[in-house]
Parts: structure tokens; C-alpha cells; sequence
């Protein structure tokens, strides 16, 4: 888990009430965060706001967080998660990919994995699962380990695996058939 | 079989973030050679998407907007909270005084009781607390002079209120307490002897007052065997014995029939089988003892029988005339034996 060196004195401040420090590790770790949640809602402005409810959650829950327990950084995605489910569940968001494809070839797989723009698979990701969505961005935009995602989504590291295998999987499969379909 | 390529495609891509070539990590595994290119291809197009991130616009405001957002969250808090603290102020209050009312209305009964009287409402926690008392402090014997001196109050204060049944009973448990009080001495102690003693001479004034069969009470003697409670010893509704005259003969008030226990016709002639025992009328109806003895003045319609239906005295002297039923007199009109045999 990639954390930042302040964090433990940080967070120590923040749950003694400091607003300020409080501020710092919004500052730490904001760009994670985004990323994070633009990546699976692909919406800039809503990925904002999302962001910084995760932090208005974050200090509210700040006094039953146990830096002992979990690094804050893992804390901070749990509650992003939550927030995306949340979202997923109210808004079922299904933007179509049509607009975005441009460039058909003769094999629908391997347009989609080498020369569709790099958007539509992002896109696609949009698409998934929560739980393959959540399992990719982690491991491959946010740049988390096995070991760190697993500690984030609260998995064993050999479900992590498996569910990183599927979901690969499925991107690949989604993004094939919108192209093919394009 | 997922399980297998799943690991495959962990170590893959451990493999690619180690440098090492995609056509090198291929080699690795032929066999799952089509699956693990397609798979390693998308996370590679994952990872190399264009890295987002938040508008400057947005980052350079953020942490001011947030700190601004948690001030004003923590504000409504603090008014929330300020808003029910009296309420939370005033519930505490609430129930200091509902306690503190409860303990006042509790100790005040008991307070209240000590002034009871026998058929009183507080007169069962008077007698509670005593109990109480005399279960923590057994065999005191100041304990039981003061409970008889409450019983002496009681019988006092029943008598001049006329309540001589009440006023016997609490004589009855202050001759006990005296008794008690004396049984629990095993020292000799001069002054509580000395007031058992002024006690029992407050006994020998007061025990002329109460009804007969109480007068009679030795509280050293035979104070259990007297005080019973007499069924005749409210005034207005009996006659004192001691004015009946000839009691074998006449009725006896507490033996008078009541209204439906009519006595029948035939009956009343006979002097002797009137009356039953436990059949005491009502005052209005009872004939009054000294009324009775004199033959002419028996009956009083103006008293007993409805004028209409009152028989003279010349009819009912006749036996004939008294069996019939039509002319037989209602229960409070009931001629007396001794009425209907003389002339």
C-alpha cells in the first residue's frame, strides 16, 4: 500500500479534532481517490463531487477509524467503494460506448485490446461488475498490489487473483462485443 | 483450471511490471498462450490510459471548500446539539423532581400514616413500618410501649369518635404491646417498667368507656379473651342489653329477624321460637327492648308499620286473625311473642 509518510501523524491530528491536518491528507490523497472513482463512473465533475464526499465521510467516521486495523489510504477507498455501490445501485448508469468507437477492424478482439483508443476500454470499464471494476482500478490504474488490493476490498489475495482473472476477462469480452457491435 | 490460469495471470503480470517482455512472460506458459495475451493486453491498456486526474480548478479550491463544508457540518452539530441540551437539561430535571417527589409522596405516607386510624387508607403502612421496625429491633421493649402508645391514641381518638369496635380492637393490641413490652424486659429497667405501669393506669380510666365486654379486661389477665369484637356495639343500630328486659323471653336485638326472613304467622304465635340468632335488623326496624315489654305501646305505627297495614292491638291478640296470611304483618311489623299472648 502506497502510504504517505505523514499519514500516521496526520491522521493522529485529524482525530483529535485538527481540521487542518485534516486538510493535508485531503491534499494526499485526493488525485488517488479521483482516479479511482472517475475511472469507474468516467465523469469528471460527478468524479469531483464523489471525491469529496468521500472525505465529508471520512471525517465524520474519522473517530471509528483504527489506524492499527488498516492503513488510511485502504480506508479511504473502502469509503469510495461504498459510495460508488451506492451510486451504482441508485443510478445504473449504462452509457452507451457507440459514440466512442471509430476504428473497426477485422478482429473485434484485437481491435478492442490494441487499437481502439485506450477511452473505450475505459469506458468499458464503466460497464462492469463493481466488484471487477473495483478489483481492475485498483490493481490497474491506482497501482495497487495483490496484497494491497486485497486488504482494500477485504478479500484473500488468491480471490483477488481469481476475481482480477474475471474480470480481465469480462473487459475484454465487453469491450470486443461494443466494437463488434459498433 | 481458474484457479491455474488465475495464478498464471498474476505472476504474468508481476513478471511485466518487473520489466520483463510480454513475448518472454508468452513463453512462459504455451499452453495458455491465446488466453493470457488477451488478458495481459487489457490490463496493459488499463494501465497505460491516460492518467486522470482532477481539474486544477478543482484541486485549487478543494481543500478550502472541504474545511469550509466541514465548519459548516460541524456547526449544525453544535446547534443540534444546542437545541436538545435543555432538552437534555430539562429531562434531567424532569426526573430529579419526579424522584425527588416520588421519595416526598413516599415519606410523606409514612408521615401521613402516623396520624391513621384503623379503616384508614395509610393505616396498613403505619402498621408496616411498625412491623419493619419491630423485625429489625426484636424484643425492645421500648419499641412495643410506643407502638401501645399508639394504640392507645388510636382507641382514644376511635372512642371519641364513636367507633367503639375500632376503638376495642386498638385497645385489644394496646393491652398486647403492654404485654409484649413487659415480656421483652430482662433487666430490670425502672423507667419503662414505670411507664408500663402509668400505661396500664391510663387502661384502668379508659376501659370504662369502651362497650361491656372490654370493661372486663385485665391487661395482665385476660386482655386476649376480651377485646373480641362485639357485634353489638354501635348504638344506633342495637339495643345495649342491659335495657332488654327478660332477655330468654323477649327479642334480643342482635336476634332479630330480618325483613325477608319473615317470621311466618303460625310462628309468631309461638312466644318462644321468634327469633333467630344471627338475624339482626336494621336499626329503623328494630323494636326497642323497653318498647317491647309494654304490650300497648309495642308497636308504633308511626315507626314500623305502614298505617294501613298496622294490626291493631285487638286483632292481634285474636290467634285466628294472625294466621292469616293476608293479615299477616310484614317483618318490621311482626307482632312479639309476648304482645300477641296478652290481652
Amino acid at each position: 500500500m502506497p502510504s504517505q509518510p505523514n499519514d500516521a501523524r496526520l491522521v493522529q491530528q485529524a482525530i483529535a479534532g485538527d481540521r487542518e491536518a485534516f486538510g493535508d491528507l485531503y491534499e494526499l490523497h485526493l488525485d488517488s481517490i479521483y482516479r479511482y472513482i472517475f475511472y469507474r463512473l468516467n465523469d469528471e465533475r460527478e468524479a469531483e463531487d464523489l471525491t469529496e464526499t468521500v472525505f465529508l465521510k471520512a471525517w465524520e467516521a474519522l473517530n471509528r477509524y483504527r489506524p492499527s486495523e488498516i492503513p488510511f489510504a485502504a480506508w479511504l477507498y473502502r469509503i469510495a467503494h461504498n459510495l460508488l455501490v451506492d451510486r451504482h445501485r441508485t443510478h445504473k448508469r449504462l452509457d452507451s460506448l457507440d459514440e466512442h468507437y471509430s476504428d473497426p477492424q477485422t478482429d473485434p478482439e484485437t481491435r478492442a485490446l490494441h487499437n481502439v483508443d485506450a477511452a473505450v476500454i475505459v469506458q468499458a470499464l464503466t460497464q462492469l461488475d463493481p466488484s471487477h471494476q473495483q478489483v481492475l482500478t485498483l490493481r490497474f490504474i491506482n497501482g495497487h498490489s495483490h496484497a494491497e488490493t486485497a486488504q482494500i476490498m477485504e478479500r484473500s489475495e488468491t480471490n483477488v487473483r481469481v476475481l482480477q482473472h474475471r474480470a480481465l476477462a469480462a473487459l475484454r469480452r465487453l469491450a470486443a462485443g461494443k466494437i463488434d457491435h459498433g | 483450471m481458474v484457479k491455474d490460469i488465475s495464478l498464471i495471470l498474476a505472476e504474468s503480470l508481476e513478471a511485466l511490471n518487473h520489466r520483463v517482455t510480454l513475448e518472454n512472460v508468452l513463453t512462459r506458459y504455451p499452453e495458455h498462450r491465446a488466453e493470457l495475451e488477451g488478458l495481459l493486453k487489457a490490463a496493459h491498456t488499463l494501465q497505460a490510459a491516460p492518467t486522470a486526474a482532477a481539474s486544477p480548478s478543482f484541486k485549487k479550491s478543494a481543500r478550502a471548500r472541504l474545511l469550509r463544508k466541514l465548519s459548516a457540518r460541524e456547526s449544525r452539530r453544535s446547534s443540534l446539539i444546542d437545541l436538545f441540551r435543555p432538552l437534555q437539561r430539562q429531562s434531567a430535571l424532569s426526573f430529579a423532581l419526579a424522584l425527588a417527589l416520588i421519595v416526598i409522596l413516599t415519606g410523606g405516607a409514612v408521615f401521613a400514616s402516623g396520624n391513621s386510624l384503623p379503616g384508614d387508607a395509610l393505616y396498613g403502612i403505619k402498621r408496616s413500618v411498625e412491623n419493619a421496625r419491630a423485625a429489625v429491633s426484636p424484643n425492645d421493649p421500648a419499641l412495643h410501649l410506643e407502638f401501645a402508645n399508639q394504640r392507645l391514641i388510636e382507641a382514644r381518638t376511635q372512642l371519641q369518635m364513636g367507633k367503639m369496635e375500632g376503638a376495642a380492637q386498638s385497645l385489644k393490641e394496646y393491652v398486647n404491646e403492654l404485654k409484649l413490652a413487659r415480656a421483652s424486659i430482662t433487666a430490670p429497667q425502672p423507667t419503662l417498667e414505670k411507664q408500663i405501669e402509668q400505661q396500664q393506669t391510663i387502661l384502668q380510666t379508659l376501659a370504662p368507656q369502651i362497650p361491656a365486654p372490654t370493661q372486663t379486661q385485665e391487661p395482665t389477665k385476660s386482655e386476649n379473651k376480651t377485646l373480641e369484637p362485639s357485634k353489638t356495639r354501635e348504638p344506633g343500630k342495637t339495643v345495649e342489653p342491659s335495657k332488654t328486659p327478660e332477655p330468654g323471653k323477649t327479642i334480643e336485638p342482635s336476634k332479630t329477624p330480618e325483613a325477608s326472613k319473615t317470621v311466618e304467622p303460625s310462628k309468631t304465635s309461638e312466644p318462644g321460637k321468634t327469633i333467630e340468632p344471627s338475624k339482626t335488623p336494621e336499626a329503623s326496624k328494630t323494636v326497642e327492648p323497653s318498647k317491647t315489654s309494654e304490650p300497648g305501646k309495642t308497636i308504633e305505627p308511626s315507626k314500623t308499620q305502614q298505617p294501613s297495614q298496622t294490626p291493631k292491638p285487638s286483632e292481634t291478640k285474636e290467634p285466628t286473625e294472625t294466621k292469616k296470611p293476608e293479615n299477616t304483618p310484614k317483618p318490621s311489623e311482626t307482632r312479639k311473642p309476648t304482645e300477641t299472648k296478652k290481652p
